[in-house]
C-alpha cells in the first residue's frame, strides 16, 4: 500500500489510465484557476471551488503515480484512452457545477460539462449573469480545456489512427503530425499549444481593444478560440450590439475553425499554404456563398430591412455555424424556413479537419461528393478508371472507403438520434435539429432550442441522448464506438508501433 | 483499382458520334411510343367508362385518345429499336419516356379545365411516378372517367417501373442494382429471356391486382371504388376515390386487406413470381431482403405504435400501426390518419421509413432495403478494417458477396439522393411562399422526402392529406421534378442532361495535366 502511494509500484499499464490522469490534473489547474477568479472578484464560493479543484488533482495525482505508460500502444487502446479521459474529466468537470449550486441536479451538470469539453457550447443553464465570476470563468474553460485536447487530437492523433480517412490531412499539406504516438507527439502538442496560445492571447487583446472589459474579453476569447461557444452572457455577443466586436468574433471564430495544420505552417512563414490546400478554398467559399445566400433570403422574407443589417446577421450566422462556434446575435429561430434550413445544412459538415470544429468536416464532404458523382460518370464508362481527387491528388481507394464509412456512419446516427430524440417528447424541428447540433458539436439547435433559448427544452432522458452525441461526434465516431473494446479486450489489436 | 495508376482512357468522340446519335433517338423514340400507345389504350378504356356513366369529360379523353394513338402511330412506324444500345441511349430513352407519359397523363385534367396547368402536371407526376399526394381536394366530385384514369396512371407507371427495375436497369447497373448482383433469392433472373421475364412478373402484378379488387369488394366496398383501390393499392400509388383516402371508409376489415396488399407489392417481384408459381414458399423466408422487410415492417409499427398510444384499443391501435408501417415502408401513402396530427415520434420513423422503402425489384420507391442492407454491410467491414487496415474481406448481404463496383454504386446512388433531398427541400422553403414561415421547415423536409421516395403524406401543417393544394406553383413544380427524378433516379437524370463525364470532371475534380496519370 506504501508501495503504491508513493509511486514505486505501477499497478495499472496502460494508455488510458496515464492519459485519465494528465487530463485530470489538468482540469484541476483550471478550476483552480476558475478558484483564483473568484477570489478576486470578491470570493463567496471559492471554498466550493477549491475541493473540487483538490479532488481532481488526488484523482490525477494518483492515477499518474500508479500507472504507467505501457511499452506499446494498439488502436484500440488510444482510442480507448482518448475517450475514457474525455468521460472521466467531464464527469470531475461537472464537480464546480454542483458545488456551488450553479445546477444543482447532477445530470444537468453533467450536460453542461460535457457541453463544455466537446466544445459544443449546448446549454442548460437559465440564469446566467446571475452565477459568480469563478464557475463562468470554469465554463468557459471547459471549453478552452476541450479545444486543448482537441487541437492535438485532430492534427496529430486521429490521422495517425486513419479515423474516416482523416490521413488525408496531410494530403496537400504536409503539417507538423508525427507517425509515432511517442514521444514525438510531445512536441507536436506542444508546436500546437503554442498556436493555439496566441490565437486565444490575440483575441483576448483585439476583444479589449473594441471595448469589451477584461473578464469578458477572456471567456469569449476561450469560448471561440475552442470554437465552444459559452458565453457569461445570457444573450451572447448580442448583448454587446457592437459591429466591431463581432468583427473580431467572426475572424476569431473562421481562424478557429480552420486547420490548425494549417496555421502552424503559416506561423512558419508560409502563408500561401491556405490558398494551396482545396479544403481550405472550399471553407472560405462555403462562408461568402453562406452569408451572401443568406443576406439574400433575410432581405427577401423581411427579417432585415436593410442590406447593411442582413450582411451583419447572415455574416455572424454563417460563421458561427460553420466554425461550429454557436456564438449567437440573433435568434435564427424566427428566420424563414429556408434560412433556418440553410444553417441545418451547413450544421451536417461544419469547419475543417485538423481544426477544434465539429461536423463531419469540409475534407469528408469533399471526397464524399467525388465519390458519388464519379458513380455518374461510371454510368457511362463502366470500365473507366476515374480517381477521386482533393485538388490535384489522386485519393487511395480504401481511405476513400473509410471516408464513406465514416459518413454513413455519421448520417445514420444524426436519423437514429433525431428520431430517438424526437420520440423522447419534443417536435420534429427540434428533435432532428438537436441530433445535428449534438453530433456536430454546434451549441444551438433549431425550433424550440434556438440561441434565445436552452436544451432545458429537451427533456431529461433527450438531454442525455444528446449528451452521448455530442461525444461520439466529437471523438469522430469511433473512439467512442471502440471504447468498449479495449476493455473487453474483444478484438484484435494493430500494433502501432510496428507501422 | 489503384488510384492513379492506371492511364485514363481517353473515348475518341470523332468516330462513331452521329451513329450514337442516332442510337439514342431511336431508343427515345421506341420508348416514347410505347408510352403513348398504352396511354391511348387506357384513354380509350376511360372514354368507354365516361361514355356509359355519364359523358360529361368524354372530349378530354377523345383528346388524349386521338393525340396520343397518333404520336405511337407516327413514333412506332419510323423508329425501330436498335440491335444495340449504349448506356447512354437507354438513359435518355427512359427519360423521355416518362417526361412525356406525364405530358400525355396531364392532358385530360388540362383539356378538362378541372385543374389548373400547374396541378395538372402535379397530378400527372405523382400518378406516373406511384406518389399519393394530389392537387384534389376531394377525388368524390370526380367523375368515373378521371377517377379510373388517375389510377390507371398509377397502375401503368408502376408497370412501367417493373419493365424498369426488372428488365432495363439491372443491365445498367444503376444503382447497383445488377441481375444477379440483387442479392440472391428475391430477384434471381426468373427466365432466361427480357421478354419471358415480363410475362412471368407481368402475370404476377395483374394477379395482384385481381385479387385485391376481389378482396376489397369482398368486404364490402363499392365495386366502381374497388377497382380504382386496386389499381392504386397494387401499383402502391395511393391514390383514393374519397378525401379521406381509405380511412374514409372506416372499415376494419378493408384496413385490412389494404395492408397485406401494400406488403405484398413491397415484396420483390421475382420473389413473389417464386413463391406462386413455384409453390417455394420457403424461398420467402429464406430471402435475406425478405426478412429484413418483415423487420422493418414490425419494428416501425411496434415505434409507431409506441407514440401513438392505444387510445382506441388495443386492436385499433394495432391496426393503425400495422396500417401506417406499412403504408411508409411500400411507399403506398394511403392514409387512416394525417401524419401531422400523430405524435412525433411516430412521425419521424414513418418518414424514416418513407425514404428506406421496400424490397428491390418490387413497386415499391425509396431507396430500397437491399441498398440499406449493403450500406450497412459496407459499414461493418469499415469497422473491421480500422483495426486490421490491410483486411481483404468484401461486402455481404445475406450469404451473397458484393462486388467493389456495385457497393460503389449503391453509396454513390444514395448519397445522389440524399443530396437531391436537401436541395429539393432548400428550393421548396425558399420558393414557396406557404413554406416560408419560420415553422414550415419540417413541412419542407417532409415533402421532398415524400417525394423523392414517391410516397405521398407530409407532415404539414395538420392537413397532410392534401398539401399539394397548399402549394404554390413553384412548390408544385419543385415537388413534381424531385418525384420524377426520385422515381427514375438521379444517374439516369444526370446522364440525360448531357452531365456526363467529360463535363463532371471540369466541373469537380480540377482537369490539369497530372504526372503521374500521363506516365
Amino acid at each position: 500500500m506504501i508501495d503504491l502511494v508513493l509511486g514505486r509500484r505501477q499497478v495499472l499499464s496502460g494508455l488510458v489510465w496515464v492519459i485519465t490522469g494528465l487530463a485530470l490534473l489538468t482540469a484541476g489547474v483550471g478550476i483552480a484557476a476558475s478558484a483564483a477568479v473568484e477570489a478576486v472578484d470578491g470570493g463567496d464560493e471559492l471554498v466550493d471551488l477549491l475541493w473540487p479543484a483538490l479532488v481532481a488533482f488526488i484523482l490525477g495525482g494518483v492515477l499518474l503515480r500508479i500507472s504507467a505508460f505501457p511499452g506499446r500502444v494498439s488502436t484500440v487502446g488510444a482510442f480507448a484512452a482518448v475517450a475514457w479521459s474525455w468521460v472521466a474529466v467531464s464527469i470531475v468537470g461537472a464537480v464546480p457545477f454542483l458545488s456551488t449550486g450553479t445546477l444543482p441536479v447532477w445530470y444537468d451538470a453533467l450536460f453542461e460539462s460535457v457541453s463544455g469539453f466537446t466544445c459544443s457550447g449546448s446549454t442548460v443553464l437559465t440564469d446566467i449573469e446571475g452565477q459568480g465570476a469563478g464557475i463562468l470563468f470554469w465554463r468557459s474553460m471547459t471549453q478552452w480545456l476541450g479545444g486543448m485536447g482537441l487541437v492535438v487530437l485532430a492534427v496529430a492523433v486521429f490521422p495517425l489512427l486513419r479515423v474516416g480517412g482523416l490521413e488525408l490531412i496531410s494530403a496537400e499539406a504536409p503539417g507538423p503530425e508525427t507517425d509515432r504516438l511517442s514521444p514525438r507527439i510531445r512536441d507536436t502538442a506542444k508546436l500546437l499549444w503554442q498556436v493555439y496560445f496566441g490565437l486565444t492571447v490575440l483575441v483576448t487583446v483585439a476583444l479589449l481593444v473594441v471595448g469589451m472589459d477584461l473578464f469578458d474579453a477572456v471567456t469569449h476569447a476561450f469560448a471561440a478560440a475552442s470554437t465552444g461557444g459559452f458565453s457569461p452572457r445570457s444573450s451572447s455577443i448580442g448583448t454587446y450590439d457592437s459591429v466591431a466586436i463581432e468583427v473580431v468574433i467572426i475572424i476569431a471564430m473562421i481562424i478557429g475553425g480552420a486547420s490548425f495544420t494549417l496555421h502552424y505552417r503559416a506561423v512558419q512563414g508560409d502563408l500561401g499554404v491556405y490558398r494551396r490546400v482545396s479544403e481550405a478554398r472550399l471553407y472560405l467559399q462555403v462562408l461568402v456563398g453562406a452569408t451572401a445566400l443568406l443576406t439574400v433570403l433575410l432581405l427577401v422574407d423581411g427579417v432585415e430591412d436593410g442590406v447593411g443589417g442582413a450582411l451583419r446577421s447572415a455574416a455572424f450566422n454563417a460563421a458561427t455555424i460553420v466554425s461550429s462556434c454557436g456564438f449567437g446575435t440573433d435568434d435564427f429561430t424566427t428566420w424563414g424556413s429556408s434560412a433556418q434550413f440553410l444553417l441545418l445544412v451547413l450544421m451536417v459538415p461544419a469547419g475543417m479537419t485538423g481544426s477544434t470544429s465539429g461536423g463531419m468536416k469540409l475534407l469528408r464532404l469533399q471526397v464524399l461528393v467525388r465519390h458519388a458523382l464519379r458513380e455518374v460518370v461510371r454510368s457511362r464508362h463502366p470500365q473507366a478508371v476515374v480517381p477521386v481527387r482533393l485538388g490535384n491528388q489522386p485519393v487511395a481507394e480504401d481511405v476513400v472507403s473509410r471516408v464513406v464509412g465514416f459518413a454513413v456512419i455519421y448520417a445514420t446516427s444524426i436519423l437514429f438520434g433525431g428520431v430517438l430524440v424526437t420520440a423522447l417528447g419534443v417536435d420534429l424541428v427540434t428533435g432532428f435539429s438537436g441530433a445535428v447540433s449534438a453530433i456536430g458539436n454546434i451549441g444551438p439547435a433549431l425550433g424550440e432550442a434556438g440561441p434565445a433559448s436552452t436544451f432545458l427544452e429537451y427533456p431529461a432522458p433527450a438531454r442525455g441522448a444528446l449528451m452521448a452525441l455530442m461525444l461520439l461526434g466529437r471523438l469522430e465516431l469511433f473512439a467512442v464506438l471502440y471504447m468498449f473494446a479495449g476493455i473487453a479486450r474483444a478484438l484484435p489489436r494493430r500494433r502501432l508501433t510496428e507501422r | 483499382m489503384t488510384a492513379g495508376t492506371g492511364a485514363r482512357r481517353r473515348p475518341s468522340f470523332a468516330d462513331g458520334h452521329e451513329e450514337r446519335l442516332d442510337q439514342r433517338r431511336s431508343v427515345a423514340a421506341v420508348g416514347m411510343a410505347g408510352v403513348a400507345g398504352v396511354s391511348a389504350t387506357t384513354a380509350a378504356i376511360c372514354l368507354v367508362v365516361e361514355l356509359l356513366t355519364g359523358a360529361e369529360e368524354w372530349l378530354s379523353f377523345a383528346t388524349t385518345l386521338v393525340l396520343a394513338a397518333a404520336l405511337a402511330a407516327g413514333l412506332g412506324l419510323r423508329y425501330r429499336l436498335p440491335p444495340v444500345a449504349r448506356t447512354t441511349a437507354l438513359l435518355v430513352g427512359v427519360v423521355w419516356s416518362s417526361l412525356l407519359a406525364c405530358g400525355l397523363v396531364a392532358l385530360p385534367y388540362l383539356v378538362s379545365g378541372l385543374l389548373d396547368p400547374d396541378a395538372a402536371i402535379f397530378e400527372a407526376v405523382a400518378g406516373v411516378t406511384t406518389t399519393s399526394a394530389t392537387t384534389v381536394r376531394d377525388p368524390g366530385e370526380l367523375g368515373h372517367g378521371l377517377l379510373l384514369w388517375r389510377a390507371a396512371s398509377q397502375w401503368t407507371g408502376a408497370a412501367g417501373v417493373v419493365l424498369l427495375v426488372v428488365v432495363a436497369l439491372p443491365q445498367l447497373g444503376i444503382g447497383g442494382l445488377d441481375p444477379g448482383g440483387v442479392v440472391t433469392r428475391s430477384a434471381r433472373r426468373v427466365a432466361p429471356r427480357a421478354s419471358a421475364a415480363i410475362r412471368r412478373l407481368g402475370a404476377v402484378y395483374v394477379g395482384l391486382t385481381v385479387i385485391a379488387g376481389i378482396a376489397y369488394v369482398a368486404v364490402g366496398m363499392p365495386t366502381f371504388e374497388a377497382l380504382i383501390h386496386a389499381l392504386t393499392t397494387a401499383s402502391t400509388g395511393g391514390f383514393s376515390t374519397r378525401a379521406g383516402s381509405l380511412g374514409a371508409f372506416d372499415s376494419a376489415a378493408i384496413e385490412i386487406v389494404a395492408i397485406v396488399v401494400m406488403a405484398a407489392a413491397g415484396t420483390s417481384l421475382p420473389l413473389a413470381w417464386r413463391v406462386v408459381r413455384r409453390r417455394e414458399f420457403g424461398a420467402l423466408w429464406s430471402s435475406v431482403e425478405f426478412r429484413m422487410y418483415f423487420l422493418v415492417l414490425v419494428v416501425v409499427a411496434v415505434v409507431h405504435l409506441a407514440g401513438n398510444g392505444v387510445d382506441d384499443g388495443v386492436p385499433t391501435g394495432i391496426r393503425q400501426s400495422a396500417f401506417a408501417s406499412t403504408s411508409a415502408i411500400s411507399t403506398t401513402g394511403f392514409e387512416i390518419q394525417s401524419l401531422a396530427a400523430i405524435d412525433p415520434g411516430a412521425a419521424a420513423i414513418l418518414i424514416l421509413g418513407m425514404g428506406t422503402g421496400a424490397m428491390a425489384a418490387s413497386l415499391s420507391g425509396g431507396f430500397k432495403l437491399v441498398r440499406v442492407m449493403a450500406v450497412y454491410g459496407f459499414v461493418r467491414r469499415e469497422l473491421v478494417r480500422q483495426l486490421h487496415p490491410g483486411l481483404k474481406a468484401s461486402v455481404r448481404v445475406g450469404r451473397s458477396a458484393l462486388s467493389e463496383p456495385m457497393v460503389n454504386r449503391m453509396i454513390g446512388s444514395i448519397s445522389l439522393s440524399l443530396g437531391l433531398l436537401v436541395v429539393g427541400a432548400l428550393v421548396l422553403s425558399a420558393v414557396d411562399p406557404a413554406l416560408d414561415s419560420s415553422t414550415a421547415i419540417i413541412d419542407a423536409v417532409s415533402i421532398a422526402v415524400t417525394s423523392v421516395a414517391n410516397a405521398g403524406p407530409a407532415d404539414v401543417g395538420g392537413a397532410s392529406l392534401s398539401w399539394p393544394a397548399g402549394l404554390g406553383v413553384v412548390g408544385r413544380l419543385t415537388s413534381s421534378a424531385l418525384m420524377l427524378v426520385g422515381r427514375v433516379e438521379v444517374t439516369p437524370v444526370l446522364v440525360a442532361a448531357g452531365l456526363t463525364s467529360e463535363r463532371l470532371t471540369v466541373l469537380v475534380p480540377r482537369r490539369r495535366p497530372n504526372r503521374q496519370l500521363d506516365r
